[in-house]
């Protein structure tokens, strides 16, 4: 233990990493080895074992404080530990005892974690048995959120946006007679959280036995996973036909063969080719969540509880919802083209984001094929006279729909941008 | 074959549904590549115990952790000590394959969810190291 250099390190307040929830090991071998939680501020912590020492009883560990973005790709095994350490700032000893009490914390930056004890280059997360549930979560984080607060018209288009796309998931099932039907269950603080059930009844009154064995909470998981993870990635599957499937994409269909089987009800003909057109078609409900992402907070996961156990499905920041919008644009690009307006033509549109200086912003318009469904097309208004007291601001500031002369700029059915003709 | 050192400092029955088993080769990973006293220590003897005072936690906390050995468990107990090492070298990179002999004590089948060769080992009053049977030592990493 000597290696370590205890004596000469700097000690920290413990109760900043020491875990006082969620813990749960990843990888146990006499001891945990590797395992994460919560410290007291509700911040991500990982922990691994490093060395016990018989003679002083203790037991000496590293604990690292996570961003939550860290912690998503850290269990998606899209980073390693040796990478988490190795980028961070906020590494400690944690100095337990052999009841496994934490007794002292030590700053430590990552040169100076003797060698020897390095994880190595493919520490990835252990796969663990994962169980799913039909429970869902997400967590706001940042701004707002972290002081448990969230705003209601936000929060609703979240739980809105979720609950749709779960129970379209559900009716997507060709065949599979269930009425979905997401409860919302109370909100809990940390930062800010929303939770989701989504409960499942058998259509009729002869209810299948066999329904129950079909694992459609590992496929809805699987296909949130799929959505987050590799969805970007996999755009051109979904601009055409002749492209190979991935391998992300054939896992999340063989999931969903794995439903159809264990619920003895026969395969759709071509089910790879209706499930690329539902997760096309899941992708608007999807944007929902995205589209409130970076004004009162700065991200969301969403997790699969089991047992109080929160397995991450997805984790959506200001980056994500960019890749994730400019990839959707660019298949619906792809697939139905782009029109430009020559002319201008009248549109009602409500504008909720205004620059009056640079007279950009955004607006609410109803897509022309569905008025249930809105686009948020950039806005340019023409022109050089001031902006104050005209029905730009009013629309603005008093939350109201008006009419503009505009040229539009279309994918599909869907505005995405609109220049404005400044009439006074 | 007795086992008072076992049961000297607690009430429970750790021996209960335990057997003796002289057939089967068992597996312990080892600190080095060589077998030491301190890789038979139970987390009993070196002083580290449980949370709950529950006799399934100390029995556990009084069992040296070993595994079965058999073909169809091979690739798992091998990918547990890969992952351990991958994440703490310094745990050690070799594994002792062995069998018990009448007198080294009884072995009790205790699986986990990811570990469904795991048996907890209780030594008997009389075991050392010359209790097992060494038929390898294997470098797995």
């Amino acid at each position: 233990m000597k290696e370590f250099n205890l004596d000469k390190r700097l000690l920290i307040k413990s109760d900043l990493v020491e875990i006082v929830e969620n813990y749960r090991v990843l990888h146990f071998d006499d001891f945990p080895i590797l395992y994460i939680g919560t410290n007291r501020l509700g911040n991500k912590v990982i922990g691994s074992h490093l060395e016990e020492d018989d003679d002083t009883k203790t037991i000496l560990t590293l604990h690292t404080i996570l961003s939550n973005k860290e912690f998503h790709q850290f269990m998606n095994g899209k980073v390693s530990y040796l990478d988490i350490l190795r980028n961070s700032k906020s590494i400690s000893i944690a100095e337990k005892d052999y009841s496994f009490k934490l007794v002292k914390a030590y700053d430590v930056e990552f040169n100076s974690i003797p060698s020897d004890y390095l994880p190595l280059e493919n520490s990835f997360c252990p796969s663990i048995v994962k169980t799913h549930s039909l429970v869902f979560s997400i967590s706001l984080k940042g701004r707002l959120a972290d002081i448990n607060k969230a705003v209601a018209d936000e929060v609703s288009k979240i739980q809105n946006g979720f609950t749709e796309f779960l129970e379209e998931r559900i009716n997507s099932l060709k065949g599979i007679n269930l009425i979905p039907k997401a409860m919302l269950q109370p909100y809990a603080a940390g930062s800010f959280k929303i939770n989701f059930e989504l409960d499942l009844r058998q259509k009729g009154k002869k209810s299948s036995l066999f329904l129950q064995q079909a694992p459609i909470d590992k496929y809805i998981a699987n296909y949130i996973k799929y959505i987050s993870e590799s969805f970007v990635e996999d755009k051109e599957i979904f601009k055409s036909d002749n492209v190979e499937l991935s391998n992300d994409f054939r896992q999340l269909e063989e999931t969903l063969n794995e439903v159809y089987d264990k619920a003895y009800i026969k395969r759709p003909d071509n089910i790879a080719s209706s499930l690329k057109e539902d997760i096309l078609k899941s992708t608007a409900k999807f944007e929902k969540l995205t589209e409130q992402v970076g004004v009162n907070f700065e991200s969301a996961s969403i997790t699969n509880v089991v047992e109080n156990e929160e397995t991450p499905l997805a984790f959506i920041d200001e980056d994500f919802t960019q890749n994730f919008q400019n990839s959707v644009e660019e298949i619906e690009v792809h697939k139905k083209g782009m029109t430009v307006d020559e002319t201008f033509k009248e549109y009602k549109i409500y504008i909720y984001h205004l620059n009056t200086d640079t007279r950009t912003g955004n607006a609410f318009i109803r897509n022309s094929d569905n008025e249930e469904e809105m686009s948020k097309p950039k806005i340019k208004i023409n022109g050089d006279e001031g902006l104050e007291k005209t029905k730009y601001t009013e629309s603005l500031y008093m939350s109201k729909w008006i009419t503009v002369s505009a040229k539009a700029k279309k994918v599909g059915e869907k505005f995405k941008q609109l220049d404005i003709e400044y009439e006074e | 074959m007795t086992f008072e050192k076992l049961h000297s400092d607690v009430k429970c029955n750790c021996t209960d549904k335990a057997e003796s088993d002289t057939v089967n080769e068992y597996v312990r990973k080892l600190k080095k590549d060589t077998i030491q006293d301190s890789d038979f220590a139970t987390h009993w003897e070196r002083g580290i115990k449980p949370e709950r005072d529950e006799c399934e936690d100390i029995c556990s906390y009084k069992g040296v952790s070993i595994n079965q050995f058999k073909e169809e468990f091979e690739k798992l107990i091998v990918s547990k000590y890969i992952n351990t090492f991958t994440i703490n070298p310094k745990k050690g990179a070799h594994y002792l394959k062995f069998k018990l002999k009448e007198e080294t004590g009884k072995v009790k089948f205790t699986p986990e969810d990811d570990d469904q060769s795991h048996y907890n080992l209780f030594k008997s009053d009389t075991f050392t190291l010359e209790s097992l049977i060494t038929i390898d030592i294997v470098k797995f990493a």
